[in-house]
């Protein structure tokens, strides 16, 4: 069976980005933080107040924050590094369609979000013994942090397309998630008419209201589903411009952009 | 007390205060609300307070945000308290009017009991807090030595 173009590519930066590049080395650091974590939430007497169902949400949001920068990390690397780095027209001449290339970049920079997924999965289980917490958040950072980390990793990409320097796009995708992050940390946000609508259009808000509602809320998977229009709406939108502007992205320009 | 405070107070009926709940329970971080009438003839301010039984320190700003509420002259006035239950222990939680003119008027209490609950415990977390960074760690070192060659 041959495989798709885009999949040969994904397959090459999956090696490389897995294989002897930065990969192991973030998701080692990811952990260390959920150990951190993990170990403050279970001993800490500060934080004694943290119910285990709360304790669940907290590692889900903060997996998902910084799985999702690992993964703009990696996408804003994605175009501008092989231009910085001067492996760009190796690149081109390789008998792939430029719009594979990116597809296939897109598709290895969410397999970091995924690997972050895959480690946060045993610190869950250890907070959410007793009350049946690690499922449903597993599951929850599979669905709504999946679509969370492919708008984002889908806006660094075609920021990283878009310009020759390697610090451009990554201070562009790092000023990104710092301004969507930055309403979340707003603890009565939600409960106002504006920080509603705030929270609903910022795709990073909307998906941590939604997963606290369910994991502490312990409301129903269906009731504030309207909140996941904004990660979704972004992942499908985000994705169809890589495939749409792919070609337009992967082009060598002179000088710095 | 000049005549007018005085005629005032004679001529105006006690107000009183009147809560939803005789005694709750709670369990620790647990938010309640109660609610109050207030029956008021003049404006006011009401006030909630909680008073633990068992002498422990309580610091009303952690229990509530909000402890003052205005009261509007000639209605039953129903005002909601929201609190969190932030000490174990019992405690009596009361609404205090102060009005415009005569004597602080306390409501009943409410005896709210707080119990602690189970928190995270040391024993499940310490292992896989110290195996998932080392095996990670391990696998990175491995692959770039394997890399290197």
């Amino acid at each position: 069976m041959t495989r798709s173009r885009w999949e040969v590519v994904a397959d090459q930066e999956c090696r490389d980005l897995w294989i002897g590049g930065r990969g192991p080395v973030l998701v080692f650091g990811f952990s260390v933080l959920l150990s951190a974590m993990t170990y403050l939430a279970a001993t800490n007497q500060a934080m004694n107040f943290l119910e285990q169902r709360e304790a669940v949400n907290l590692m889900v949001q903060v997996g998902l924050a910084v799985g999702v920068l690992l993964t703009v990390v990696v996408s804003a690397d994605a175009l501008s590094g092989e231009r910085e780095r001067g492996t760009f027209e190796g690149l081109l001449l390789t008998p792939v369609s430029r719009r594979a290339i990116v597809i296939g970049k897109l598709v290895a920079a969410s397999t970091m979000w995924l690997a972050c997924l895959v480690v946060t999965t045993p610190y869950l289980w250890v907070l959410g013994r007793g009350v049946s917490g690690a499922g449903p958040a597993a599951l929850l950072g599979l669905t709504v942090g999946t679509l969370v980390a492919l708008g984002l990793g889908g806006i660094a990409l075609l920021i990283s397309g878009g310009t020759n320097s390697n610090k451009t796009s990554l201070a562009c995708g790092l000023l990104l998630l710092l301004v969507l992050f930055a309403p979340t940390q707003l603890p009565a946000l939600p409960k106002t008419g504006v920080g509603e609508v705030i929270t609903r259009i910022n795709p990073i808000g909307s998906a941590l209201h939604y997963i606290s509602q369910i994991l502490v809320s312990r409301r129903g998977w269906t009731h504030d589903l309207s909140y996941l229009a904004s990660p979704a709406v972004i992942a499908t939108a985000v994705t169809a411009a890589v495939i749409v502007a792919g070609p337009r992205l992967v082009r060598l320009t002179a000088g710095l952009r | 007390m000049n005549a007018l405070s005085l005629l005032a107070a004679v001529l105006l009926s006690n107000p009183t205060i009147t809560m939803n709940h005789d005694q709750l329970t709670a369990v620790i971080g647990q938010t309640l609300t109660v609610e109050s009438v207030v029956s008021s003839d003049q404006p006011g301010i009401a006030h909630i307070n909680v008073v633990s039984l068992d002498g422990v320190y309580v610091d009303l700003e952690d229990w509530s945000q909000d402890v003052t509420q205005r009261v509007p002259a000639g209605t039953d006035t129903q005002l909601d308290w929201e609190f969190q239950a932030v000490n174990p222990g019992h405690f009596a939680v009361y609404v205090v009017l102060i009005p415009q003119n005569g004597p602080l008027v306390a409501s009943p209490p409410v005896h709210v009991t707080v119990s602690r609950r189970e928190t995270l415990d040391t024993g499940g977390a310490l292992p896989v807090a110290i195996a998932v960074p080392t095996l990670l760690g391990a696998a990175t070192l491995i692959g770039r030595r394997r890399t290197a060659k």
